[in-house]
């Protein structure tokens, strides 16, 4: 990954075929498709959720996203990815250190058992813990009788999110540290560093800002996950009901200016996700070759 | 489960963080919790037994079932249908959005890659009523047409998601594009159509594969925006399993889950791994 290196650390200008030399019209032409794609499939969707939810003014909006349940959802939001996201920021660090600097047997297998939640759909995500801890799964009868809810309660929610989002913090680090290799920390070690002192003085300074962009996908996901969340939540209103079900919820009763002003809080929170996101890339270029 | 459990050195050094059993303990510990019931469910759907919990002998029952149930099969063509329409539009639109991207300089080139991104930021749920509100108001959707026909909603709205996802991954790919060659083909009188097929397509093949790949996983995996533009007719797979689960968790559903698990893994498998390779080949 990180032998491909961004466009913009290409100086080498092109005599010829440079953008500047390009007719007017292909030019007209490019910028109209691009902006037609983007502006098409993806801006104009977007501004139906900010149309709809505004379709009868700020005040109705702001109600739907002041009430009791929108708040109790917007807690439990925050409250799952503040427990998912440090879990799984700490497992990436751990498991990328295993797989970028060590050798051992069975290595591809946990690097495809990182990257696995990518491919699962997120409603068998759920499922699975439904089957393990629900009233009819393996541990549900022992659960209930020891008065332990996790199906359908805020510890399934936390699981369900954890899986989902389990890869994004080692894949972003594992080439990251892969590239940097272990000769800093072998260097340190040598001069009688601890292995803590190591970790904290040498290596946490070289990944920060891969570990930064880790959390921030981490964090975008765990905080918009419906499927996985939809299927072991009991979408019990102000309990168990996280943003995007409560989106949902409203919907399906007919407060479609309620749904959508939840919906916009999310995007506005995607928003800001998306503007770090930026900031991130400027400030550590090479983090734009990085695909998804 | 336990692969980092077994380092092979046996005196662990400073650095072997991993070596020590709090680590180890932490590692293994969250590999179990999420990988075992994953587990369950695949071993549990050849279980012999209307119930999940005690293993009953090996059978091949379910999937059998699955296999002839005609909803899931419909819900299942619907899905291979979906994706490989919504595929083949994302990655036409995300290599040219992708190309467009890299060759040309715009003024706003910043906010337009920065809009690619929204899709791998925005919740699902809020596209999801986006697209709903969509197809009934902006663009008012036909409800009543023949077979793929029904679908193209869906299909609209997974390319939506999926083609940024391709671009991203051509974009990468085009960043290890060595400009030279197109000066050499240019050089010896190549018009630019031939040497966009001739010298960059195929540069951009590998890039193509794997987005295509990934494209067609996320389409077939997708529940929430499927899930608010499907109508009773073009239920997909995930979105049927869904509605399975509510009903109650029966070993058909784990068959179900194992297939879709199987069909999705194995293409990521094989995405991830064209990414991988075609980054380490070609240093720029």
């Amino acid at each position: 990954m990180t032998a491909v290196a961004p466009s913009r650390s290409h100086p080498r200008s092109r005599p010829r075929a440079s953008a500047g030399t390009d007719p007017l019209w292909i030019r007209v032409l490019a910028l109209t498709a691009v902006i037609g794609f983007l502006g098409g499939m993806i801006l104009l969707p977007l501004a139906t959720v900010f149309v709809e939810a505004l379709s009868r003014g700020l005040q109705p909006a702001w109600e739907a996203i002041r009430e009791h349940d929108a708040l109790a959802a917007l807690q439990l939001t925050l409250v799952i990815a503040a427990i998912a996201v440090p879990f799984n920021a700490l497992f990436g660090i751990s498991a990328s250190w295993a797989v970028a600097k060590h050798d051992f047997p069975g290595k591809s297998l946990l690097v495809s058992l990182i990257d696995l939640p990518f491919s699962v759909s997120p409603v068998v995500a759920g499922l699975i813990y439904v089957l393990v801890f629900g009233l009819q799964g393996w541990f549900g009868p022992w659960l209930q009788a020891h008065g332990i809810s996790i199906i359908f309660a805020v510890p399934g929610i936390v699981l369900a999110t954890v899986f989902v989002t389990f890869p994004f913090v080692a894949r972003e680090l594992i080439p990251l540290m892969e590239a940097q290799g272990t000769d800093e920390e072998e260097a340190a070690v040598s001069m009688g560093a601890s292995g803590l002192m190591t970790f904290l003085r040498v290596t946490a300074p070289n990944i920060r800002w891969g570990l930064a962009y880790g959390i921030l996908l981490c964090n975008a996901r765990a905080m918009g996950e419906f499927g996985a969340v939809s299927v072991v939540s009991g979408h019990i209103r102000g309990r168990t009901d996280t943003l995007p079900l409560h989106v949902e919820i409203l919907y399906n009763e007919y407060d479609f200016v309620g749904a959508f002003a939840v919906a916009g809080l999310l995007c506005l929170m995607a928003l800001v996700t998306l503007a770090l996101k930026t900031l991130l890339e400027i400030a550590r270029p090479e983090l734009d070759s990085h695909g998804v | 489960m336990t692969d980092t459990a077994r380092l092979p050195k046996p005196k662990p050094g400073p650095l072997d963080y991993l070596a020590r059993w709090p680590l180890r303990l932490w590692v293994a510990g969250t590999a179990l919790f999420l990988y075992a019931p994953l587990i369950t469910l695949m071993v549990f759907s050849f279980n012999n037994s209307r119930r999940n919990i005690v293993w009953r002998g090996f059978t091949l029952d379910y999937y059998a079932q699955v296999l002839q149930d005609e909803s899931l099969q419909h819900a299942f063509v619907n899905s291979l249908t979906i994706a490989f329409v919504s595929t083949l539009l994302s990655v036409i639109l995300g290599a040219a959005t992708a190309l467009l991207l890299w060759r040309f300089r715009f003024t706003f080139k910043l906010g337009l890659e920065g809009a690619l991104s929204i899709p791998i930021v925005v919740p699902e749920i809020c596209m999801g009523v986006a697209f709903l509100v969509f197809f009934t108001k902006v663009v008012p959707w036909p409800t009543a047409l023949p077979w793929p026909l029904n679908l193209g909603a869906i299909i609209i709205a997974h390319v939506s998601f999926s083609f940024s996802f391709v671009a991203s991954v051509v974009r990468a790919r085009l960043a290890s594009f060595n400009r030279e060659m197109e000066e050499a083909a240019r050089d010896l009188g190549a018009s630019e159509w031939r040497t966009l097929m001739d010298i960059i397509v195929p540069h951009m093949r590998p890039g193509l594969f794997a987005g295509g790949l990934l494209a067609f996983t996320l389409s077939l995996d997708d529940f929430v925006i499927t899930f608010f533009t499907s109508g009773p007719d073009t239920i997909t797979f995930p979105v049927k399993v869904y509605s399975m689960i509510r009903f109650s968790v029966t070993p058909e559903v784990n068959a179900a889950s194992t297939l879709l698990i199987v069909i999705t893994v194995a293409l990521t498998a094989i995405a991830l791994r064209m990414q991988g390779s075609d980054a380490g080949r070609d240093p720029s």
